[in-house]
């Protein structure tokens, strides 16, 4: 199988402009990226890097002020920039899937879970009853880890906790079992907890499924949980590519080794001489 | 037995709202009375009128407010009050149906350029501006002139010529909730650009277009009375108010009623779908909870 066959989603020479006050200025530049079948490919970077924009051109997105200047965005072999609107929302949601960084947000507020469900559904398959959609509905919510998904269905968004609604969101992307998931912070702002149950629920959807995704953050450590290879973005492009553990244990870009040494990490006490006296217990006080 | 903390727990956000004509202020609930009082004299017309409207020589012309005719009789003896009863009717449904369709069309009009943007929403927009700079009377008149005058006709005309406005404000409101992420997030799975307009759009401009919706029935009514006070609202021999007003200006030296009473009856209703509608703002309005505008 050649490298084309092995990758889903082929983004090449990539370079986007944002128009501001008149001016086009480039965020996303000569930037060339693959994600390979079955993969979870991590995207890090500091915040305003261009990270958000890329996924959501990767999803075909084609409003607000900006414009591909130059490259291209390939998925399975379809160039995304020449899909009419009709064909590249048969694609959105069915074969490529987006969990967006606030799930909260992401929920129309006026709408019932149900009704999101029925209509992300329905927006794709408009003869399921509702006995069906709503079948379909408690299945997702279940296999997302949402307690009683029948009682859920009923409610409004705003009736769940930040932790509930993100797997909501995330119950709402997976609903198609799309080819490729783009996850956009998906745990960002979320407890330890729930970030943990998050990435846990994404490592077994991992094993029981050969989906794709594309994971953007700017947390190596929950990075390196999950992601088979890494790429790093720094102000528009990629500098550096590669397998999991080679890239967090051998980084070879400036910007990517002060990425790494700046991952918090459990370490011995610091010495108690050299912290604030503030921050000095009494049993550290030496006479 | 109902417990109640688990209806307001499962009350919907926005649906909260139906409660909230209970916050308008004191005027706005007391404008909402006066208004709820046309209604019902408008609907019981027939019951309530001493006369029929149009049935001349009732008592003879230019009669004095007395026990028989409470607000006197006009030049052709026809009582004011019965007029003035059966005008409701004519002014409230004009109104509200001119504000009606202002609102859905331009709502509508609106949230689509509003939600699509680009060269679309930049060409209609211009369009809509230059619709606006012409002074709508002047088409009013252009458009009933030559079609001729009658009630629904000017009820449609009154209304499409506050389409631009409606749509301007809607489009505005629209544009605010475009850029949420919800929005965003149904794209991306999929959804028409019909579908997020009508269920994720809609529900959000609901207050925008109520208070708009509001504020086109008060200017319809004052527009469409005027028009009809220059001849080209409905016509002889309904019961107009505008028409009455028109009719009683030649001969108010006679009797002031049959000028008064019709003029009374618009500046009040007026008064108060501007009150109900600054109290509505309050609750509804773009800056909701102190709406400005």
């Amino acid at each position: 199988m050649t490298a084309a066959a092995h990758d889903l989603m082929t983004v090449a020479s990539l370079t986007v402009d944002y128009r501001q006050q008149g001016q086009w200025h480039s965020v996303i530049r000569d930037l060339s990226l693959a994600v390979r079948r079955g993969e979870i490919l991590g995207l890090a970077g500091e915040s305003g890097c261009g990270k958000s924009t890329l996924a959501s051109v990767l999803l075909g997105e084609r409003r607000g002020e900006r414009r591909l200047r130059a490259g291209s965005v390939q998925f399975d072999g379809i160039d995304l920039s020449t899909l009419r609107a009709r064909e590249l929302r048969r694609l959105r949601g069915v074969r490529l899937a987006l969990v967006p960084q606030n799930g909260g947000a992401s929920l129309t507020p006026t709408l019932r879970i149900g009704s999101l469900f029925a209509e992300t559904l329905r927006a794709h398959r408009p003869h399921m009853n509702k006995a069906e959609l709503a079948a379909e509905a408690r299945r997702q919510l279940s296999q997302v880890g949402l307690p009683d998904p029948t009682g859920a269905l009923a409610r409004f968004p705003h009736q769940f906790s930040g932790g509930q609604q993100q797997r909501i969101a995330l119950a709402l992307a997976l609903c198609r079992m799309p080819d490729l998931l783009i996850l956009d912070e998906p745990t960002t702002g979320q407890d330890a907890m729930t970030r943990r149950g998050i990435i846990d629920l994404l490592i077994r959807l991992r094993l029981s499924s050969r989906m794709s995704m594309l994971y953007v953050s700017h947390d190596l450590a929950t990075l390196s949980e999950i992601c088979d290879r890494i790429a790093i973005m720094h102000a528009g492009e990629i500098v550096e590519i590669g397998q999991m553990e080679d890239v967090l244990l051998r980084p070879r870009h400036p910007y990517t080794r002060a990425l790494v040494a700046s991952i918090p990490r459990l370490e011995a006490p610091p010495d108690p001489a050299l912290l604030p006296a503030s921050r000095r217990t009494p049993e550290r006080i030496t006479a | 037995m109902t417990d109640l903390s688990v209806l307001l727990e499962s009350r919907p956000r926005p649906a909260g709202r139906r409660f909230a004509l209970q916050r308008l202020p004191v005027s706005a609930k007391v404008a909402g009375l006066v208004l709820l009082a046309y209604a019902a004299v408008a609907m019981l017309a027939p019951a309530i009128a001493p006369y029929p409207p149009n049935e001349i020589f009732v008592g003879s012309p230019f009669e004095p407010p007395s026990a028989a005719f409470l607000l006197g009789t006009d030049s052709l003896g026809r009582d004011v009050l019965s007029r003035t009863i059966y005008g409701s009717r004519t002014i409230l449904l004009m109104g509200g149906a001119a504000a009606g369709l202002s609102a859905s069309i331009g709502g509508l009009l609106g949230m689509f350029i509003g939600y699509r943007g680009g060269v679309l929403d930049e060409v209609a927009m211009r369009m809509l501006e230059i619709i606006m700079s012409i002074p709508s009377i002047i088409f009013a008149l252009l458009i009933v002139g030559s079609l001729g005058a009658s009630a629904p006709l000017v009820a449609v005309t009154v209304g499409l010529l506050s389409v631009p406005n409606v749509a301007r404000v809607v489009r505005a409101a629209t544009q605010s909730v475009a850029s949420e992420d919800f929005i965003t997030a149904a794209r991306a799975r999929g959804e028409t650009s019909l579908s997020i307009v009508l269920r994720e759009l809609l529900p959000n401009v609901t207050g925008t277009l109520i208070v708009e919706f509001s504020i086109r029935t008060g200017y319809s009514i004052l527009f469409i009375g005027g028009l009809g006070f220059l001849g080209f609202g409905a016509q002889p021999p309904t019961a107009d108010w505008g028409l009455m007003v028109n009719e009683g200006r030649g001969t108010i030296d006679a009797s002031i009623w049959p000028v008064a009473a019709p003029a009374a009856g618009m500046a009040m209703l007026v008064t108060a779908v501007n009150l109900f509608t600054d109290g509505v703002n309050r609750l509804f309005g773009p800056a909701e909870q102190g709406g400005v505008r």
